[in-house]
């Protein structure tokens, strides 16, 4: 799934079930990205579960959930297309799904590459896109037992 | 474009003499709670299209699907996809599209970041 030459030891990109992936550990490992000297830059996204809405009504958590086939190409395919628009060396998102409790991190985006500027605007258009284009869904559940299938803004 | 309306159909018909197709059509979200269910697996005659199958669905689901997936015209609401065996169907390609024996057909929903850009 995930095409890109010089991570090899970090997990595909796409979804994974809670558990089954620690984003914090992929974290600790993007050295293995930049560590040979060529990039300049890593700019690192992490979409953590809030305990409000949009509206700013309270939230006890949220459910993420996907269609798990489409999710996996689009999101190998939002990575495949940045790294070659932005000449990047790596773009890496991992979305995980399952109940989400406040403060839970939920995704996490990983962007390397020679250069700052193009750095960020890619993990700028990372984000954005990954919110938009896999099949991915997201269910605020609230204190009085009532849900809302969220379908603008994380 | 594409228009969905007319008449109900049986979606428990039965085709004699005809040649057939199973798919397989997955709920996801708010869907699977209209419908109760994760995936429904449909027989269809063979040629059936991708409306064919919209058609069907709304019929058995109600009002509430209709809602949910069809706009006031009749057409597919913007923030709606169809995907087969996980590729988005782009939406000049939905009406006349023919499925095939054994097609997992998704009606994917708008996801957490809004409307999705086919």
């Amino acid at each position: 799934m995930n095409e890109q030459k010089n991570a090899p030891s970090l997990p595909s990109v796409g979804v994974y079930k809670k558990g089954s992936l620690n984003l914090l550990e992929i974290l600790a490992r993007v050295d293995l990205i930049y560590s040979s000297g060529r990039d300049g830059a890593v700019a690192t996204y992490i979409g953590v579960a809030r305990n409000t809405s949009r509206e700013g009504k309270a939230v006890s958590h949220v459910e993420i959930e996907a269609y798990e086939e489409n999710a996996n190409l689009e999101i190998s395919r939002i990575c495949r297309e940045l790294a070659e628009k932005y000449e990047l060396s790596y773009v890496g998102i991992w979305h995980l799904t399952g109940k989400f409790t406040p403060g839970e991190p939920i995704v996490l985006v990983v962007v390397a590459g020679r250069r700052r500027a193009t750095v960020l605007e890619a993990l700028k258009v990372a984000i954005e896109r990954y919110k938009t284009e896999p099949a991915i869904f997201k269910k605020e559940v609230y204190p009085d037992g009532t849900h809302r299938w969220v379908e603008e803004g994380h | 474009m594409v228009l969905i309306g007319g008449s109900r159909r049986d979606t428990s018909s039965v085709f004699i003499g005809e040649s057939l197709i199973r798919i397989e059509v997955r709920f996801y979200a708010y869907l699977r709670e209209i419908t109760g269910k994760h995936s429904e697996s449909i027989i269809l005659k063979d040629g059936s299209t991708i409306i064919d199958t919209l058609k069907l669905v709304i019929d058995k689901y109600g009002e509430r699907m209709r809602r949910y997936i069809l706009d006031d015209e009749g057409q597919i609401r913007n923030n709606i996809t169809i995907a087969i065996n996980a590729q988005k169907i782009d939406r000049a390609r939905i009406e006349g599209y023919t499925l095939n024996d054994g097609d997992v057909l998704v009606i994917i929903p708008p996801t957490a970041g809004g409307a999705l850009p086919i």
